[in-house]
């Protein structure tokens, strides 16, 4: 390849047309089999998008022929054509690999391809008949496709076989990851020292060298180890001087990271970068930095874990602790250059994102075949990512190097997972779900993993608890259990994915885990091996308190000895209940507590108070007195506690209690339930909890409840009887009224509107009234988005039932012509006044339909909204021929629509106990016409 | 003249809203279109376009899919959508720009005339910006846009304690006592926040299911809302309201 890009250099212009079929490494500039041209611009520049290389290409073509039907063709890769036709006529387009431009235009066409591949590009004319114009023109007809290559070609598409992997090579993948690693990074057997920050890379290679730190803030003194020997020697260098700089930063508190940045672009900006600690529970943290007028700012951070830091307007770097480079962008702020200690490593992901992505998985597709090329793209762009990594191997840090390279292997398993699970997107309505469609291939038993939404909700993106899913599979298929990863191994490759989160998701899985077992095992099992794989770092104590944390108040522990507050703000301490049951409960105000429940659990104090049991509620809030004024005015008589909920005592004890939590505490103080009954299965609390007090006294107790749980139910029963017949009755009510609204709905949408109504509108294009066939055409669009959206609901704001009207009649007044006037009192609040969708809709159809059509002369239309002692009334006037005038002419006036409006207010009425009325009246004497009235009380919301 | 871009994947709409904007708005000059997301992407980072007319619904993947691909956005956006209730609610949710299609010319050259202010407007290009992002955060972590009388913010939902309607006004309160005052009606918001457990509990008021702190059942029924305010609960709205809450408790 760089011989090939020597050739090209001095003739930049120049480009190699070589007929398909020969390899690159025969193509020079000399050889007979190829052509020369030249084209007459030539363009390498930076997308400043994507930051891909693009290259563009201007070619005047004129086609030779000046027939209409000429056609040129040309078949491309993914590229950008612009056009510019001599009629003057531009624009671009976008073109896939094997598009074909074409164009039917005779005359110049000027064309700039941008091809947006950085892979060889075929460029090629299929045996079209053109001139390629410039100064050193090119006469002939090809017939053959042609391949152009053009300098600076990095990366080839690698050889390798893309085949995919069957279901047991994919398991063998994890079992394997330690095998696949190249050699200088293979570990020996202790794995455990290489999670921790890079002064504790203890004994991770066989040859280290020893270092001394002496750490004058706390006086500590540590080894640290450097791996020396490597034939790298620039990486030595680096190294040396990375270990330097933590040495430094250790005795003198100097920051650990430095990054110097020039990027004119962003001159006089304020950068807002996020850094992504690479320590795991360490949270994402924000920084501001200043570039001054020439666009140089500087960024010093001390951590002793990587960091990647992401700038608000788009660049990411990466640096370990160490690291100090700079890095300087264009004019454009499109291209970077970074120079220092830890340029390496960026100067990788900077070439990394240049590669083609890979393609987002068209989740909708169920076709296998898609899914499959899906897949193979993906696995083929992730092998172009592993090529790219060895090339840069020898200038990456080993950390770097080894993340990377895990990153680029879990992504591959995640895909295969997918792939394998059928897993698509349907897009339903808009809506999209999620669906595996591959289930039947997958064993039943492995079915509920997949449906298993808490589980999956874990599992997604989450390679660890991949390996979980994993592990499943694994003993349902009876694999031995010592070929799958052990805690230990899955903790450090969770440690070694420079981006935490994993680790972090995982470790919340797996507190979240053991706080629901509360088994004191498994907890051992954790906080051990955190010990022994996070020592002395910022990570290890937080991942402590955290298991800490969740040890609390669980069942069994003695409940803390802490002060609480009573009503009189005197201090309280349980402890002086000894001997006693307590049963507390601790609650939020704004957690919102129904009077009903405080009924409840004042009816258990009734119950049970002499039976030495003590009630306690205590209120988790920040003001003593609102809790106070609160608690005065509830119904409870039990002792009312007060704790405050930002005081350290309870953040430390109580911070993982639900806003409505029961506990319940023996004798001794222990705690005997840390997730007690509600008052509702109070006696599950009695025949729990022995106590101090004799059986006697817990029999009587559980007969008591007994009898009183059966007058309640009975009570119960009979309010229940009455409740289910008069449910019964609504329920028929609403299925009448569904249905009603339904026909209501219909009838607008009567088929006999619309056609017509879409009559109307072709008559308006073929009289090529454009501009009012638009206008019509959209308000009948309209017309139907207002009613389909209204169909789905019971009551519509006033003014939204106005303008469907409005569209309604406007529709109708391109059918006949009357006058059509609204009007409302501006003293209504339409837009909070609510009315059933389409109520009047019926009576406007018929007025128009069967009292104004049939007239002759002046036609007119009222529509009128007033309130009156909050009743809304709704008048709808017409001059038409009237009820008697219609009956003569024998159509029918009580039209469909009527009936069902009035059928429609008849079950309103029944339904919400609401007074719809509605008279339908000749006008009066002297005016023909009808009036129709519907009025009801403005309170439907 | 603003130099637009068009993607839509059927040709005949793509073609449609070039004659109207050439008919209709002859300050608009299409650059280039693209018939699907992908070529959507690539052109615009070649073209650098100051508006983009962006249909929602596109096999495979949707307009919303085409903002979240992009690394940095740099132009206006109209959406062009023909039915569809989620979307439509997604861009309202963000005060964004849409025109329905069929295409209705007031409503484009309304769209456009809005989109050439913004773009005048330095602030209103960097809200844009904004609005596109929060479009793509998951449902609980989403802010909403509201537009004062000057001003477009984004406020936390959960910043919001209740909703007053007040005829086409809406005036919103929110937890550190401030409030704002917002020309849409309620029923609008009533729609964009049920997702987020706001309870309609009277014609005029619209409530934080989770600011409320306590149910008085004295003088018809009234709430407490954490701010201390006491808002009417209508009759009808009563049982939900209980319903709603036990829900909500659990």
């Amino acid at each position: 390849m760089s011989k090939l890009k020597l050739n090209l250099r001095p003739a930049l212009f120049t480009f190699l047309l070589i007929a398909w079929g020969c390899t690159p490494m025969k193509a020079k500039n000399t050889d007979h089999s190829t052509f020369l041209f030249h084209c007459e611009r030539y363009e390498e520049g930076i997308n400043h998008f994507e930051g891909t290389k693009y290259l563009s290409l201007s070619f005047l073509i004129k086609t030779q022929s000046s027939r209409r039907e000429q056609i040129y063709t040309a078949k491309l890769q993914k590229a950008i054509v612009s056009y510019s036709h001599s009629s003057g006529r531009n624009t671009s387009r976008y073109y896939e690999s094997g598009d074909w431009v074409s164009t039917e235009m005779p005359g110049y066409l000027e064309l700039a391809v941008r091809f947006l591949e950085r892979n060889p590009v075929i460029f090629g004319f299929h045996s079209g008949q053109f001139v390629l114009e410039n100064g050193d023109s090119l006469k002939t007809a090809f017939d053959k496709e042609v391949k152009i290559f053009y300098p600076g070609t990095l990366i080839r598409p690698p050889g390798q076989n893309d085949e995919f992997f069957s279901f047991d090579q994919f398991l063998n993948i994890f079992r394997n990851i330690r095998q696949d690693l190249p050699d200088d990074l293979k570990m020996p057997g202790d794995l455990s020292l290489r999670n921790g920050v890079v002064y504790n890379y203890r004994n991770a290679f066989n040859d280290l060298q020893q270092i001394e730190i002496t750490d004058s803030r706390n006086h500590t003194r540590s080894i640290v180890y450097v791996r020396p020997g490597s034939n790298r020697l620039k990486y030595k260098k680096e190294q040396s001087l990375r270990v330097q700089t933590i040495i430094r930063a250790i005795e003198t508190g100097e920051p650990s990271i430095r990054v110097a940045g020039l990027m004119p672009k962003e001159r006089n900006k304020k950068l807002q970068y996020i850094i992504e600690g690479a320590s795991p529970l360490v949270p994402a943290q924000k920084i501001l930095v200043h570039a001054d007028s020439t666009g140089k700012f500087s960024i010093l951070l001390d951590h002793d874990f990587p960091v990647i830091l992401t700038s608000s307007s788009g660049y990411r770097f990466y640096a370990e602790p160490g690291d100090d480079f700079s890095v300087t962008a264009n004019q454009r702020g499109d291209s970077l250059f970074f120079t220092g200690i830890g340029a390496g490593n960026n100067r990788f992901i900077q070439e990394e994102a240049r590669l083609e992505k890979f393609p987002k998985m068209d989740y909708h597709s169920r076709s296998n075949q898609t899914r499959e090329a899906w897949f193979r793209k993906a696995d083929q762009s992730t092998n172009r990512c592993l090529v790219l990594l060895k090339i840069y191997q020898n200038d990456l840090t080993p950390r770097f190097y080894e993340s990377q390279y895990l990153n680029y292997y879990f992504g591959k398993i995640n895909r295969k997972l997918d792939y394998l699970f059928g897993y698509v997107e349907l897009n339903q309505q808009g809506i999209r779900k999620r669906k595996y469609t591959g289930l039947d291939t997958i064993p039943a038993q492995y079915q509920s993993f997949v449906y298993n939404r808490e589980f999956n909700k874990f599992l997604e993106n989450n390679f660890i608890l991949q390996f979980e899913k994993l592990r499943d599979f694994t003993y349902a298929t009876n694999f031995q259990s010592t070929e799958i990863p052990t805690q230990p191994e899955m903790l450090r490759l969770a440690a070694l994915s420079y981006s935490g989160k994993i680790l972090r998701d995982y470790f919340e899985f797996a507190v979240q885990r053991i706080d629901r077992s509360g088994n004191a095992d498994d907890k051992t099992v954790l906080k051990n091996l955190i010990q022994e794989y996070f020592d002395n770092t910022p990570f290890q104590t937080k991942v402590l308190q955290l298991l800490e944390k969740a040890s609390l108040l669980e069942t069994g522990s003695l409940f803390p000895d802490i002060t609480f507050k009573d009503l009189t703000a005197s201090d309280v301490r349980l402890t002086q209940f000894k001997g006693k049951l307590l049963y507390l409960m601790f609650w939020r105000n704004d957690a919102l507590v129904l009077d009903k429940q405080w009924d409840e659990y004042q009816q258990l104090i009734k119950t049970l108070d002499a039976k030495n049991v003590l009630f306690v509620t205590i209120g988790m809030e920040e003001n003593f007195d609102k809790w106070k004024k609160y608690v005065e005015a509830m119904p409870v008589n039990g002792m009312n506690l007060f704790v405050d909920r930002n005081s350290e005592t309870f953040l430390a004890n109580f911070s993982r209690l639900k806003s409505r939590h029961f506990l319940l505490v023996d004798g001794s103080g222990i705690i005997v339930n840390n997730n007690g009954p509600d008052p509702s299965v109070a006696n599950l609390l009695i025949s729990q909890n022995p106590g101090s007090s004799g059986k006697e006294k817990i029999l009587t107790a559980t007969l008591f409840c007994f009898l009183a749980i059966l007058i309640i139910l009975g009570m119960i029963g009979i309010i229940s009887r009455t409740r289910r017949k008069r449910k019964a009755k609504i329920e028929t009510l609403l299925n009448r009224l569904r249905e009603t609204e339904l026909k209501a709905i219909k009838a607008q949408m009567n088929p006999h509107f619309l056609f017509n109504s879409l009559n109307s509108i072709q008559n308006l294009i073929n009289q090529q009234q454009v501009e009012a066939a638009n206008m019509y055409l959209s308000k009948f669009a309209r017309l139907l988005h207002a009613v389909l959206q209204h169909s789905e609901k019971e009551f519509i704001p006033l003014a939204a039932e106005l303008e469907t009207l409005n569209l309604y009649v406007q529709l109708e007044k391109l059918r006949f012509n009357f006058d059509y006037q609204l009007s409302v009192n501006p003293s209504i609040d339409i837009h909070n006044s609510y009315i059933p969708p389409l109520l009047m809709q019926p009576f406007i159809e018929n007025a128009i339909l069967h009292g104004l059509q049939p007239k002759q002369g002046e036609k007119k239309l009222g529509i009128n909204i007033e309130e009156n002692d909050k009743q809304l009334v709704c008048t709808i006037e017409d001059n038409g021929i009237g009820r008697n005038g219609s009956q003569s002419k024998k159509t029918d006036h009580h039209g469909m629509g009527n009936k069902l409006s009035i059928e429609r207010i008849y079950l309103l009425n029944q339904k919400n106990e609401s007074n719809f009325k509605l008279s339908i009246d000749d006008r009066e004497s002297g005016i023909e016409g009808t009036r129709v009235t519907i009025s009801f009380t403005n309170n439907l919301i | 003249m603003i130099r637009a871009v068009l993607v839509d994947d059927e040709p005949n709409n793509l073609e449609n809203l070039k004659i109207m904007l050439a008919n209709y708005c002859p300050d608009v000059s299409v650059i280039g279109e693209a018939a699907s997301v992908r070529q959507a992407i690539e052109l615009v980072s070649l073209l650098d376009p100051e508006l983009l007319f962006l249909d929602i619904e596109m096999p495979g993947e949707s307009g919303f899919d085409l903002l979240s691909q992009m690394k940095s956005i740099r132009f206006e956006v109209i959406f062009v959508t023909a039915y569809n209730n989620y979307a439509l609610k997604a861009i309202k949710f963000n005060a964004l720009d849409y025109i329905l299609k069929p295409i209705d010319t007031t409503d484009l050259t309304e769209a456009v005339k809005r989109a050439k202010q913004r773009l005048a407007d330095k602030s209103q290009v960097e809200f844009t910006r904004l609005a596109l992002q929060n479009l793509q955060l998951p449902c609980k972590s989403k802010r909403i846009a509201l537009a004062s009388a000057d001003k477009i913010e984004f406020f936390d939902i959960h910043t919001i304690v209740r909703c007053l309607g007040e005829n086409n006004y809406t005036r919103f309160f929110f937890e550190n006592g401030e409030s704002c005052l917002i020309s849409k009606p309620l029923s609008e918001y009533e729609e964009l926040l049920s997702d987020f457990d706001f309870i309609r509990v009277h014609k005029s008021h619209l409530v934080n299911g989770y600011k409320i702190s306590s149910f008085i059942k004295k003088d018809g029924g009234y709430i407490i809302t954490s701010d201390g305010c006491s808002v009417p609960v209508s009759r009808r709205k009563k049982d939900e309201l209980l319903e709603r809450m036990k829900i909500l408790l659990k």
